[in-house]
Protein backbone atom coordinates (compact mmCIF):
# COMPACT_ATOMS: atom_id res chain seq x y z
CA UNK A 1 0.00 0.00 0.00
CA UNK A 2 1.39 3.27 -0.96
CA UNK A 3 2.65 6.51 -0.57
CA UNK A 4 1.72 10.01 -1.37
CA UNK A 5 -0.81 12.32 0.32
CA UNK A 6 -3.78 10.21 1.43
CA UNK A 7 -6.37 12.97 1.23
CA UNK A 8 -6.04 15.83 -1.23
CA UNK A 9 -8.37 18.79 -1.26
CA UNK A 10 -8.43 20.50 -4.64
CA UNK A 11 -9.83 23.99 -5.21
CA UNK A 12 -12.15 23.95 -8.22
CA UNK A 13 -10.04 26.19 -10.48
CA UNK A 14 -7.07 23.89 -9.93
CA UNK A 15 -9.08 20.74 -10.54
CA UNK A 16 -6.73 18.66 -12.67
CA UNK A 17 -9.49 16.66 -14.32
CA UNK A 18 -11.02 19.61 -16.18
CA UNK A 19 -8.97 18.84 -19.28
CA UNK A 20 -9.76 15.15 -19.09
CA UNK A 21 -13.46 15.94 -18.80
CA UNK A 22 -13.18 18.32 -21.74
CA UNK A 23 -11.47 15.65 -23.82
CA UNK A 24 -14.36 13.34 -23.01
CA UNK A 25 -16.74 16.14 -24.10
CA UNK A 26 -18.61 15.82 -20.82
CA UNK A 27 -21.21 18.45 -19.92
CA UNK A 28 -19.36 19.99 -16.98
CA UNK A 29 -22.22 22.21 -15.96
CA UNK A 30 -25.85 22.90 -16.67
CA UNK A 31 -28.49 25.38 -15.74
CA UNK A 32 -32.09 24.54 -15.09
CA UNK A 33 -34.85 27.13 -15.14
CA UNK A 34 -37.27 25.54 -12.70
CA UNK A 35 -39.95 28.14 -13.39
CA UNK A 36 -40.59 30.93 -15.88
CA UNK A 37 -42.71 32.73 -13.28
CA UNK A 38 -41.54 35.57 -11.09
CA UNK A 39 -42.96 37.63 -8.24
CA UNK A 40 -41.41 40.75 -9.79
CA UNK A 41 -42.23 42.15 -13.20
CA UNK A 42 -38.94 43.71 -14.22
CA UNK A 43 -39.10 45.74 -17.38
CA UNK A 44 -35.81 44.39 -18.72
CA UNK A 45 -36.30 40.70 -17.99
CA UNK A 46 -36.34 37.97 -20.65
CA UNK A 47 -38.22 35.40 -18.55
CA UNK A 48 -40.73 36.53 -15.96
CA UNK A 49 -44.31 35.40 -16.38
CA UNK A 50 -46.69 36.40 -13.57
CA UNK A 51 -46.28 34.45 -10.34
CA UNK A 52 -49.88 33.25 -10.51
CA UNK A 53 -49.77 32.15 -14.16
CA UNK A 54 -51.53 28.80 -13.81
CA UNK A 55 -50.79 27.65 -17.36
CA UNK A 56 -47.08 28.33 -16.95
CA UNK A 57 -47.11 26.46 -13.65
CA UNK A 58 -48.80 23.43 -15.18
CA UNK A 59 -46.09 23.20 -17.85
CA UNK A 60 -43.25 23.17 -15.33
CA UNK A 61 -41.11 20.09 -14.95
CA UNK A 62 -42.15 18.04 -11.95
CA UNK A 63 -39.68 17.28 -9.18
CA UNK A 64 -39.48 13.73 -10.53
CA UNK A 65 -38.63 14.97 -14.04
CA UNK A 66 -35.96 17.29 -12.65
CA UNK A 67 -34.50 14.37 -10.70
CA UNK A 68 -34.31 12.28 -13.88
CA UNK A 69 -32.51 15.06 -15.78
CA UNK A 70 -30.09 15.57 -12.88
CA UNK A 71 -29.42 11.82 -12.66
CA UNK A 72 -28.52 11.71 -16.34
CA UNK A 73 -26.35 14.83 -16.09
CA UNK A 74 -24.41 13.45 -13.14
CA UNK A 75 -23.98 10.15 -14.93
CA UNK A 76 -22.47 12.09 -17.85
CA UNK A 77 -20.00 13.90 -15.59
CA UNK A 78 -21.67 17.19 -14.64
CA UNK A 79 -20.18 18.84 -11.61
CA UNK A 80 -21.99 22.14 -11.31
CA UNK A 81 -25.62 23.12 -11.62
CA UNK A 82 -27.28 26.51 -11.65
CA UNK A 83 -30.88 26.72 -10.46
CA UNK A 84 -32.52 29.72 -12.04
CA UNK A 85 -35.87 30.98 -13.28
CA UNK A 86 -37.95 33.13 -13.32
CA UNK A 87 -37.68 33.30 -9.59
CA UNK A 88 -36.79 29.74 -8.49
CA UNK A 89 -37.91 30.27 -4.89
CA UNK A 90 -41.47 30.62 -6.12
CA UNK A 91 -41.66 26.85 -6.44
CA UNK A 92 -42.95 25.21 -3.30
CA UNK A 93 -40.62 22.27 -3.87
CA UNK A 94 -37.53 24.46 -4.31
CA UNK A 95 -35.93 23.03 -1.15
CA UNK A 96 -36.51 19.45 -2.32
CA UNK A 97 -35.00 20.21 -5.71
CA UNK A 98 -31.99 21.99 -4.20
CA UNK A 99 -31.35 19.24 -1.70
CA UNK A 100 -31.63 16.52 -4.32
CA UNK A 101 -29.09 18.22 -6.58
CA UNK A 102 -26.70 18.70 -3.67
CA UNK A 103 -27.08 15.08 -2.62
CA UNK A 104 -26.27 13.97 -6.14
CA UNK A 105 -22.83 15.48 -5.63
CA UNK A 106 -23.41 18.61 -7.67
CA UNK A 107 -22.05 22.01 -6.70
CA UNK A 108 -25.15 24.17 -6.82
CA UNK A 109 -25.59 27.88 -7.50
CA UNK A 110 -28.90 29.73 -7.30
CA UNK A 111 -29.97 32.92 -9.05
CA UNK A 112 -32.61 34.78 -7.06
CA UNK A 113 -33.98 38.24 -6.38
CA UNK A 114 -33.84 37.33 -2.64
CA UNK A 115 -37.32 38.66 -1.93
CA UNK A 116 -38.63 35.22 -0.93
CA UNK A 117 -35.69 34.12 1.23
CA UNK A 118 -37.15 32.68 4.44
CA UNK A 119 -35.77 30.98 7.55
CA UNK A 120 -36.48 27.66 5.83
CA UNK A 121 -34.08 28.57 3.00
CA UNK A 122 -31.47 29.85 5.43
CA UNK A 123 -31.55 26.56 7.38
CA UNK A 124 -31.18 24.61 4.15
CA UNK A 125 -28.30 26.73 2.85
CA UNK A 126 -26.53 26.56 6.21
CA UNK A 127 -26.76 22.79 6.37
CA UNK A 128 -26.05 22.22 2.69
CA UNK A 129 -24.10 25.27 1.51
CA UNK A 130 -24.55 26.40 -2.07
CA UNK A 131 -21.55 27.19 -4.21
CA UNK A 132 -23.09 30.65 -4.30
CA UNK A 133 -26.38 32.50 -4.24
CA UNK A 134 -26.33 35.21 -6.88
CA UNK A 135 -28.66 38.04 -5.99
CA UNK A 136 -29.77 40.69 -8.45
CA UNK A 137 -29.61 44.29 -7.25
CA UNK A 138 -31.87 46.57 -9.27
CA UNK A 139 -31.48 49.68 -7.15
CA UNK A 140 -30.46 50.81 -3.70
CA UNK A 141 -33.43 53.07 -3.10
CA UNK A 142 -37.02 51.95 -3.01
CA UNK A 143 -37.89 54.33 -5.82
CA UNK A 144 -35.32 52.98 -8.27
CA UNK A 145 -35.63 49.35 -7.24
CA UNK A 146 -39.39 49.29 -7.61
CA UNK A 147 -39.25 51.33 -10.83
CA UNK A 148 -37.42 48.31 -12.27
CA UNK A 149 -39.35 45.50 -10.54
CA UNK A 150 -42.77 47.19 -10.79
CA UNK A 151 -43.67 45.31 -7.66
CA UNK A 152 -44.67 47.46 -4.67
CA UNK A 153 -42.99 46.38 -1.45
CA UNK A 154 -40.31 44.40 -3.29
CA UNK A 155 -37.43 46.62 -2.13
CA UNK A 156 -38.11 45.93 1.52
CA UNK A 157 -38.41 42.18 0.86
CA UNK A 158 -35.21 42.19 -1.18
CA UNK A 159 -33.32 43.99 1.54
CA UNK A 160 -34.64 41.65 4.24
CA UNK A 161 -33.77 38.55 2.17
CA UNK A 162 -30.29 39.75 1.31
CA UNK A 163 -29.63 40.70 4.94
CA UNK A 164 -30.72 37.23 6.07
CA UNK A 165 -28.29 35.61 3.67
CA UNK A 166 -25.41 37.84 4.68
CA UNK A 167 -26.08 37.59 8.43
CA UNK A 168 -25.93 33.82 8.14
CA UNK A 169 -22.70 33.85 6.14
CA UNK A 170 -24.26 32.25 3.10
CA UNK A 171 -21.98 32.72 0.11
CA UNK A 172 -23.61 35.57 -1.79
CA UNK A 173 -22.55 37.11 -5.07
CA UNK A 174 -24.19 40.25 -6.35
CA UNK A 175 -24.98 41.32 -9.85
CA UNK A 176 -26.64 44.39 -11.27
CA UNK A 177 -28.22 44.84 -14.65
CA UNK A 178 -27.49 48.33 -15.94
CA UNK A 179 -30.67 49.83 -17.32
CA UNK A 180 -32.15 53.09 -18.36
CA UNK A 181 -34.34 52.87 -15.22
CA UNK A 182 -31.42 52.63 -12.79
CA UNK A 183 -28.61 54.24 -14.76
CA UNK A 184 -28.54 57.45 -12.72
CA UNK A 185 -28.23 55.41 -9.53
CA UNK A 186 -25.71 52.95 -10.90
CA UNK A 187 -22.65 54.39 -9.14
CA UNK A 188 -24.48 53.95 -5.82
CA UNK A 189 -25.59 50.43 -6.80
CA UNK A 190 -22.01 49.48 -7.65
CA UNK A 191 -20.71 50.99 -4.45
CA UNK A 192 -23.38 49.20 -2.37
CA UNK A 193 -22.49 45.87 -3.96
CA UNK A 194 -18.76 46.30 -3.56
CA UNK A 195 -19.15 47.30 0.07
CA UNK A 196 -21.14 44.28 1.16
CA UNK A 197 -19.52 41.46 -0.74
CA UNK A 198 -15.99 40.21 -0.31
CA UNK A 199 -16.48 38.40 -3.56
CA UNK A 200 -16.67 39.91 -7.01
CA UNK A 201 -19.64 41.93 -8.10
CA UNK A 202 -20.63 41.87 -11.72
CA UNK A 203 -22.74 44.20 -13.76
CA UNK A 204 -24.28 43.59 -17.12
CA UNK A 205 -25.55 46.24 -19.53
CA UNK A 206 -26.32 43.74 -22.30
CA UNK A 207 -30.03 43.08 -22.35
CA UNK A 208 -31.31 40.41 -24.67
CA UNK A 209 -34.88 39.94 -25.72
CA UNK A 210 -37.47 37.59 -24.28
CA UNK A 211 -37.49 33.85 -24.76
CA UNK A 212 -41.27 33.89 -25.34
CA UNK A 213 -40.99 36.61 -28.01
CA UNK A 214 -43.66 38.78 -26.31
CA UNK A 215 -43.61 41.93 -28.46
CA UNK A 216 -44.91 44.34 -25.86
CA UNK A 217 -42.39 43.14 -23.30
CA UNK A 218 -39.62 43.18 -25.91
CA UNK A 219 -40.38 46.84 -26.55
CA UNK A 220 -39.96 47.47 -22.83
CA UNK A 221 -36.57 45.72 -22.86
CA UNK A 222 -35.45 47.84 -25.82
CA UNK A 223 -36.47 50.95 -23.92
CA UNK A 224 -34.27 49.85 -21.01
CA UNK A 225 -31.18 49.37 -23.17
CA UNK A 226 -28.36 51.80 -22.65
CA UNK A 227 -26.76 53.72 -25.44
CA UNK A 228 -23.28 52.51 -26.47
CA UNK A 229 -21.55 55.53 -24.92
CA UNK A 230 -23.27 54.85 -21.59
CA UNK A 231 -22.13 51.25 -21.69
CA UNK A 232 -18.57 52.39 -22.35
CA UNK A 233 -18.78 54.88 -19.49
CA UNK A 234 -19.90 52.10 -17.17
CA UNK A 235 -17.13 49.80 -18.31
CA UNK A 236 -14.58 52.55 -17.80
CA UNK A 237 -15.91 53.19 -14.30
CA UNK A 238 -14.81 49.72 -13.25
CA UNK A 239 -11.11 50.42 -13.56
CA UNK A 240 -9.87 46.88 -12.87
CA UNK A 241 -12.32 45.26 -15.24
CA UNK A 242 -11.61 47.79 -17.95
CA UNK A 243 -7.86 47.30 -17.58
CA UNK A 244 -8.23 43.52 -17.76
CA UNK A 245 -10.44 43.79 -20.82
CA UNK A 246 -8.00 46.16 -22.45
CA UNK A 247 -5.13 43.77 -21.83
CA UNK A 248 -6.83 40.89 -23.59
CA UNK A 249 -8.37 42.93 -26.40
CA UNK A 250 -5.55 42.23 -28.88
CA UNK A 251 -6.11 38.52 -28.36
CA UNK A 252 -9.88 38.88 -28.57
CA UNK A 253 -9.67 40.72 -31.85
CA UNK A 254 -7.14 38.53 -33.64
CA UNK A 255 -8.79 35.17 -33.16
CA UNK A 256 -8.38 33.35 -36.46
CA UNK A 257 -11.20 30.87 -36.00
CA UNK A 258 -13.94 33.00 -37.41
CA UNK A 259 -11.75 34.02 -40.32
CA UNK A 260 -11.37 30.43 -41.50
CA UNK A 261 -14.93 29.29 -40.71
CA UNK A 262 -16.79 32.39 -41.77
CA UNK A 263 -20.09 30.69 -42.44
CA UNK A 264 -20.10 28.64 -39.26
CA UNK A 265 -22.81 29.86 -36.90
CA UNK A 266 -21.64 28.50 -33.58
CA UNK A 267 -18.06 29.59 -33.15
CA UNK A 268 -18.91 30.21 -29.50
CA UNK A 269 -18.84 27.84 -26.55
CA UNK A 270 -22.55 26.94 -26.69
CA UNK A 271 -23.00 23.25 -26.02
CA UNK A 272 -19.27 22.59 -25.61
CA UNK A 273 -19.20 22.14 -21.84
CA UNK A 274 -22.63 23.12 -20.67
CA UNK A 275 -26.30 23.14 -21.53
CA UNK A 276 -29.52 24.72 -20.41
CA UNK A 277 -32.95 23.25 -19.64
CA UNK A 278 -36.13 25.31 -19.61
CA UNK A 279 -38.87 24.96 -17.02
CA UNK A 280 -40.81 22.73 -19.42
CA UNK A 281 -37.91 20.47 -20.28
CA UNK A 282 -36.58 22.09 -23.44
CA UNK A 283 -32.85 21.44 -23.85
CA UNK A 284 -30.77 24.18 -25.45
CA UNK A 285 -27.06 24.56 -26.06
CA UNK A 286 -27.25 27.81 -24.15
CA UNK A 287 -29.98 29.67 -22.37
CA UNK A 288 -31.03 32.18 -25.11
CA UNK A 289 -30.87 29.71 -28.03
CA UNK A 290 -34.57 29.31 -28.70
CA UNK A 291 -34.62 28.81 -32.48
CA UNK A 292 -37.24 26.05 -32.98
CA UNK A 293 -34.85 23.95 -35.10
CA UNK A 294 -32.19 23.99 -32.39
CA UNK A 295 -34.05 22.91 -29.30
CA UNK A 296 -34.63 19.39 -27.98
CA UNK A 297 -37.56 18.28 -25.86
CA UNK A 298 -36.32 16.20 -22.93
CA UNK A 299 -39.87 15.00 -22.35
CA UNK A 300 -39.55 13.10 -25.65
CA UNK A 301 -35.94 12.00 -25.50
CA UNK A 302 -32.99 11.54 -23.21
CA UNK A 303 -30.29 13.94 -22.15
CA UNK A 304 -27.75 11.57 -23.66
CA UNK A 305 -29.42 11.81 -27.08
CA UNK A 306 -29.56 15.59 -26.78
CA UNK A 307 -25.92 15.88 -25.76
CA UNK A 308 -24.21 13.25 -27.87
CA UNK A 309 -26.31 13.41 -31.05
CA UNK A 310 -28.17 16.70 -31.23
CA UNK A 311 -25.49 19.12 -29.97
CA UNK A 312 -22.77 18.15 -32.49
CA UNK A 313 -25.32 18.48 -35.31
CA UNK A 314 -26.29 21.98 -34.15
CA UNK A 315 -22.71 23.11 -33.73
CA UNK A 316 -21.94 22.22 -37.34
CA UNK A 317 -24.74 24.42 -38.74
CA UNK A 318 -23.62 27.01 -41.24
CA UNK A 319 -25.12 30.17 -42.62
CA UNK A 320 -26.05 30.28 -46.28
CA UNK A 321 -26.12 34.07 -46.30
CA UNK A 322 -23.34 35.88 -48.10
CA UNK A 323 -24.06 38.98 -46.03
CA UNK A 324 -23.35 37.03 -42.84
CA UNK A 325 -20.07 35.66 -44.19
CA UNK A 326 -18.96 39.12 -45.20
CA UNK A 327 -20.13 40.90 -42.06
CA UNK A 328 -20.54 39.19 -38.67
CA UNK A 329 -18.96 35.93 -39.84
CA UNK A 330 -15.65 37.63 -40.51
CA UNK A 331 -15.79 40.55 -38.12
CA UNK A 332 -12.66 40.95 -36.00
CA UNK A 333 -14.75 42.57 -33.26
CA UNK A 334 -17.03 39.58 -32.80
CA UNK A 335 -15.59 38.83 -29.36
CA UNK A 336 -16.43 42.34 -28.20
CA UNK A 337 -19.92 42.10 -29.60
CA UNK A 338 -23.19 41.02 -28.04
CA UNK A 339 -23.89 39.23 -31.31
CA UNK A 340 -24.30 35.50 -31.27
CA UNK A 341 -26.71 33.32 -33.25
CA UNK A 342 -29.02 33.00 -30.24
CA UNK A 343 -29.23 36.75 -29.59
CA UNK A 344 -29.58 37.48 -33.30
CA UNK A 345 -32.52 35.07 -33.45
CA UNK A 346 -34.22 36.72 -30.46
CA UNK A 347 -33.81 40.10 -32.18
CA UNK A 348 -34.76 39.21 -35.73
CA UNK A 349 -36.07 35.65 -35.96
CA UNK A 350 -32.90 34.65 -37.83
CA UNK A 351 -29.68 33.21 -36.47
CA UNK A 352 -27.45 34.96 -38.96
CA UNK A 353 -28.79 38.51 -39.00
CA UNK A 354 -26.64 41.55 -38.45
CA UNK A 355 -27.98 43.57 -35.49
CA UNK A 356 -27.09 47.23 -35.71
CA UNK A 357 -27.38 47.96 -31.98
CA UNK A 358 -24.92 45.16 -31.16
CA UNK A 359 -22.59 46.37 -33.89
CA UNK A 360 -22.61 49.90 -32.53
CA UNK A 361 -21.75 48.68 -29.04
CA UNK A 362 -18.93 46.49 -30.36
CA UNK A 363 -17.44 49.38 -32.30
CA UNK A 364 -17.75 51.70 -29.33
CA UNK A 365 -16.03 49.14 -27.10
CA UNK A 366 -13.29 48.58 -29.63
CA UNK A 367 -12.73 52.30 -29.93
CA UNK A 368 -12.49 52.66 -26.17
CA UNK A 369 -10.25 49.65 -25.73
CA UNK A 370 -8.01 50.06 -28.75
CA UNK A 371 -7.98 53.84 -29.15
CA UNK A 372 -9.04 53.43 -32.74
CA UNK A 373 -11.87 54.75 -34.82
CA UNK A 374 -14.82 52.69 -35.93
CA UNK A 375 -17.73 54.06 -37.84
CA UNK A 376 -21.14 53.74 -36.30
CA UNK A 377 -23.12 53.07 -39.44
CA UNK A 378 -26.75 53.06 -38.45
CA UNK A 379 -29.08 54.17 -35.76
CA UNK A 380 -30.07 52.35 -32.57
CA UNK A 381 -33.75 53.11 -33.00
CA UNK A 382 -35.02 49.62 -33.70
CA UNK A 383 -33.07 47.92 -30.95
CA UNK A 384 -33.42 50.56 -28.29
CA UNK A 385 -36.95 51.86 -28.57
CA UNK A 386 -38.15 55.02 -26.94
CA UNK A 387 -37.01 55.83 -23.46
CA UNK A 388 -39.48 56.41 -20.68
CA UNK A 389 -38.82 60.11 -20.75
CA UNK A 390 -39.91 60.19 -24.39
CA UNK A 391 -36.41 60.74 -25.74
CA UNK A 392 -34.80 58.41 -28.26
CA UNK A 393 -33.14 56.41 -25.45
CA UNK A 394 -29.69 57.30 -26.66
CA UNK A 395 -27.54 60.30 -26.02
CA UNK A 396 -26.44 60.95 -29.60
CA UNK A 397 -28.28 60.69 -32.84
CA UNK A 398 -27.12 57.86 -35.05
CA UNK A 399 -26.19 57.99 -38.69
CA UNK A 400 -22.54 58.15 -39.55
CA UNK A 401 -21.36 58.72 -36.01
CA UNK A 402 -17.65 58.24 -35.65
CA UNK A 403 -16.24 56.76 -32.47
CA UNK A 404 -12.95 58.12 -31.34
CA UNK A 405 -12.56 57.82 -27.60
CA UNK B 1 0.65 6.34 16.07
CA UNK B 2 -2.01 4.24 17.77
CA UNK B 3 -5.65 3.66 16.98
CA UNK B 4 -8.49 2.33 19.07
CA UNK B 5 -9.28 -1.04 17.42
CA UNK B 6 -12.76 -1.06 18.93
CA UNK B 7 -13.93 2.24 17.49
CA UNK B 8 -16.39 2.22 14.60
CA UNK B 9 -16.50 5.08 12.11
CA UNK B 10 -19.14 5.95 9.55
CA UNK B 11 -18.98 8.27 6.58
CA UNK B 12 -20.62 11.66 7.08
CA UNK B 13 -24.26 11.63 5.96
CA UNK B 14 -23.78 14.54 3.58
CA UNK B 15 -20.70 13.27 1.80
CA UNK B 16 -21.24 12.20 -1.79
CA UNK B 17 -18.93 9.77 -3.54
CA UNK B 18 -18.53 10.24 -7.27
CA UNK B 19 -16.47 8.76 -10.06
CA UNK B 20 -15.40 11.68 -12.25
CA UNK B 21 -13.33 11.15 -15.39
CA UNK B 22 -12.41 7.75 -14.06
CA UNK B 23 -11.26 9.04 -10.68
CA UNK B 24 -12.85 8.64 -7.30
CA UNK B 25 -13.91 11.91 -5.66
CA UNK B 26 -15.58 12.95 -2.47
CA UNK B 27 -17.90 15.93 -2.82
CA UNK B 28 -18.43 17.69 0.50
CA UNK B 29 -22.19 17.88 0.78
CA UNK B 30 -22.83 19.67 4.05
CA UNK B 31 -21.64 22.53 6.18
CA UNK B 32 -20.07 20.21 8.72
CA UNK B 33 -17.33 19.41 6.22
CA UNK B 34 -14.89 22.09 7.21
CA UNK B 35 -12.62 24.09 4.98
CA UNK B 36 -13.48 22.28 1.78
CA UNK B 37 -16.80 23.78 0.75
CA UNK B 38 -15.51 24.85 -2.66
CA UNK B 39 -13.13 21.96 -3.08
CA UNK B 40 -13.21 18.46 -4.40
CA UNK B 41 -11.48 15.79 -2.37
CA UNK B 42 -9.51 12.91 -3.78
CA UNK B 43 -8.13 9.88 -1.96
CA UNK B 44 -5.06 7.95 -3.04
CA UNK B 45 -5.40 4.23 -3.58
CA UNK B 46 -4.46 3.38 0.01
CA UNK B 47 -6.99 5.80 1.41
CA UNK B 48 -9.64 4.58 -1.01
CA UNK B 49 -9.18 0.97 0.13
CA UNK B 50 -9.65 2.01 3.75
CA UNK B 51 -12.53 4.40 2.95
CA UNK B 52 -14.47 1.63 1.22
CA UNK B 53 -14.47 -0.36 4.43
CA UNK B 54 -15.97 2.41 6.56
CA UNK B 55 -19.46 0.98 6.57
CA UNK B 56 -20.48 2.17 10.03
CA UNK B 57 -20.42 -1.40 11.35
CA UNK B 58 -16.85 -2.67 11.25
CA UNK B 59 -14.43 -1.98 14.10
CA UNK B 60 -11.15 -0.38 13.02
CA UNK B 61 -9.35 -3.48 14.28
CA UNK B 62 -11.38 -5.62 11.89
CA UNK B 63 -10.67 -3.25 9.01
CA UNK B 64 -6.92 -3.47 9.70
CA UNK B 65 -7.11 -7.26 9.75
CA UNK B 66 -8.99 -7.40 6.45
CA UNK B 67 -6.64 -4.98 4.69
CA UNK B 68 -3.52 -6.75 6.00
CA UNK B 69 -4.87 -9.98 4.56
CA UNK B 70 -6.02 -8.50 1.23
CA UNK B 71 -2.79 -6.58 0.58
CA UNK B 72 -0.45 -9.10 2.25
CA UNK B 73 1.06 -6.29 4.28
CA UNK B 74 2.14 -6.21 7.92
CA UNK B 75 -0.71 -5.06 10.22
CA UNK B 76 1.62 -2.47 11.77
CA UNK B 77 2.00 -0.65 8.46
CA UNK B 78 -1.75 -0.84 7.82
CA UNK B 79 -2.45 0.54 11.30
CA UNK B 80 -0.29 3.58 10.55
CA UNK B 81 -2.12 4.22 7.28
CA UNK B 82 -5.52 3.82 8.92
CA UNK B 83 -4.54 6.12 11.73
CA UNK B 84 -3.24 8.77 9.34
CA UNK B 85 -6.38 8.61 7.24
CA UNK B 86 -8.78 8.72 10.21
CA UNK B 87 -6.99 11.83 11.47
CA UNK B 88 -7.30 13.52 8.06
CA UNK B 89 -10.95 12.56 7.63
CA UNK B 90 -11.92 13.55 11.17
CA UNK B 91 -10.21 16.92 10.72
CA UNK B 92 -12.52 17.59 7.78
CA UNK B 93 -15.57 16.01 9.45
CA UNK B 94 -15.84 13.58 6.57
CA UNK B 95 -16.42 10.78 9.09
CA UNK B 96 -17.89 10.44 12.56
CA UNK B 97 -18.23 7.71 15.13
CA UNK B 98 -21.04 5.29 14.41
Amino acid sequence: MAGNEMVTSIPLPEFYLWNKLREQKAPLSFEIEITARCNNSCSHCCINLPANDRLAQEKELSFQEIKEIANQAVEMGSLWCLITGGEPLLREDFCDIYLYLRQKGLLVSVFTNATLISEKHISLFKKYPPRDIEVSVYGVTQETYERVTRSPGSFEKFFRGLSRLLENNIHVRLKAMALHSNFEEFPEIASFCRNITKDYFRFDPFLHLRFDGDRTRNDEIKTERLAPEDIIALERSDVDRFKALKAITPKLTTNGTFMTNRNRLFGCGAGKESFSVSCDGIFRLCSPLWHPDYIYDLRRGTLGEAWWDFVPWVRERKSQKRAFVEKCGSCPLINLCMWCPAHAHLESGELDSHIQYFCNIAKARAAALMNEQFYWEGTNEESMGKAQDGSSGKRQAGGGYCWSL
Amino acid sequence: MSIDPEIIYRKSDTVVEREIAGEFMIIPGGAEVTGDEENLITLNSTARAIWDKLDGQKRLGKIVEELASEFETAPGKIKNDVSELMTALLKRNLIGTA
